[in-house]
């Protein structure tokens, strides 16, 4: 049973401290006056303790639609609508800077790749026609021939480490995206709690 | 279960259980489960809701080296009771007729 009950208040770190407390001494009174002592009688009764917690915490959050109506929580609903308005501005300007970083890395990233392609493509032009140079001047149709051939070498062997990098910026960039909506997520109910 | 109980029914019957004599969540729970099938987990919300409404009030009694806690309703909790009572039969009654056939033309 204790388990059971440990378990349960690991999933209701949500709920303030009083709420949580509340709701686990009502349990474990409830298991101890049942006499549910293993874990197995304890989840035959209320089911899993995630299910348990998840119906605990649900019902919080449904209590302003139970005609019930409380002042307190309607007071603090008007203060974080206007904290939200006052911050719209910071959160404009914030996100304009992100982006416009964003999008510089992502100029810089590409067109070092655009670049490197195109050097690719002019050494593999450059060498076709060098061969037709061997014949006009030999030594410098040669030259032409060793300098393309080591650029589209260079280039070969540059192409995979930029692709990497392009792909993993892309990546991680999506990532970042991700985890700061997923904070901005749970401030939010946080503070709407 | 062709019928659910509203939320309201089901505060209201807690209450009537409670007109009768204080009970703790435990034997609460038991006693509404010989009447109607509720979940074990419907109760505890009903409690917490009847609670801060003030229609409840807790108080604790040891038992057994550890806690007790008993519910016990309050005025208001026998208020809230009467009209809910009041709006059960006026219900109870409508929809009887409409089951009966009973309707004037």
């Amino acid at each position: 049973m204790n388990k059971y009950i440990e378990e349960l208040s690991k999933l209701l770190n949500v709920l303030s401290n009083q709420d949580r407390q509340d709701a686990l001494s009502f349990y474990t009174e409830y298991l101890q006056d049942g006499g549910f002592k293993t874990f197995e009688e304890c989840f035959e009764r209320l089911g899993t303790p995630q299910m348990l917690a998840n119906k605990i915490i649900a019902n919080y959050r449904n209590d302003s639609y139970n005609g019930y109506t409380r002042d307190k929580r309607n007071v603090s609903t008007v203060l974080i609508l206007m904290l939200c308005i006052i911050a719209i501005p910071f959160v404009i300007t914030a996100v304009s800077i992100i982006f416009s970083i964003l999008v510089a890395i992502f100029s810089i990233v590409f067109s070092i790749f655009v670049t490197i392609a195109a050097l690719g493509l002019a050494a593999i032009i450059i060498f076709f026609l060098s061969f037709w140079l061997l014949f006009t001047n030999f030594w410098i149709g040669l030259f032409y021939l060793g300098l393309t051939l080591a650029t589209i070498g260079f280039v070969a062997i540059i192409f995979d480490p930029v692709k990497w990098l392009i792909v993993n910026l892309v990546v991680s960039t999506k990532k970042a995206f991700v985890w700061s909506c997923n904070q901005v997520k749970n401030i939010f109910s946080r503070i709407t709690k | 279960m062709t019928v659910q109980i509203s939320s309201k029914l089901l505060d209201g019957s807690v209450l009537g259980l409670l007109s009768v004599k204080d009970y703790y969540g435990y034997a609460l729970t038991q006693e509404v489960q010989k009447y109607i099938a509720v979940s074990e987990s419907t109760m505890y919300p009903v409690l917490r809701r009847l609670k801060s409404n003030g229609l409840v009030t807790t108080y604790d009694e040891p038992y057994q080296g550890r806690n007790r806690r008993y519910y016990r309703i309050t005025n208001l909790g026998l208020n809230h009771l009467k009209s809910i009572s009041l709006e059960w039969s006026q219900f109870k009654n409508s929809v009887d007729t409409m089951l009966r056939g009973d309707i004037h033309e």
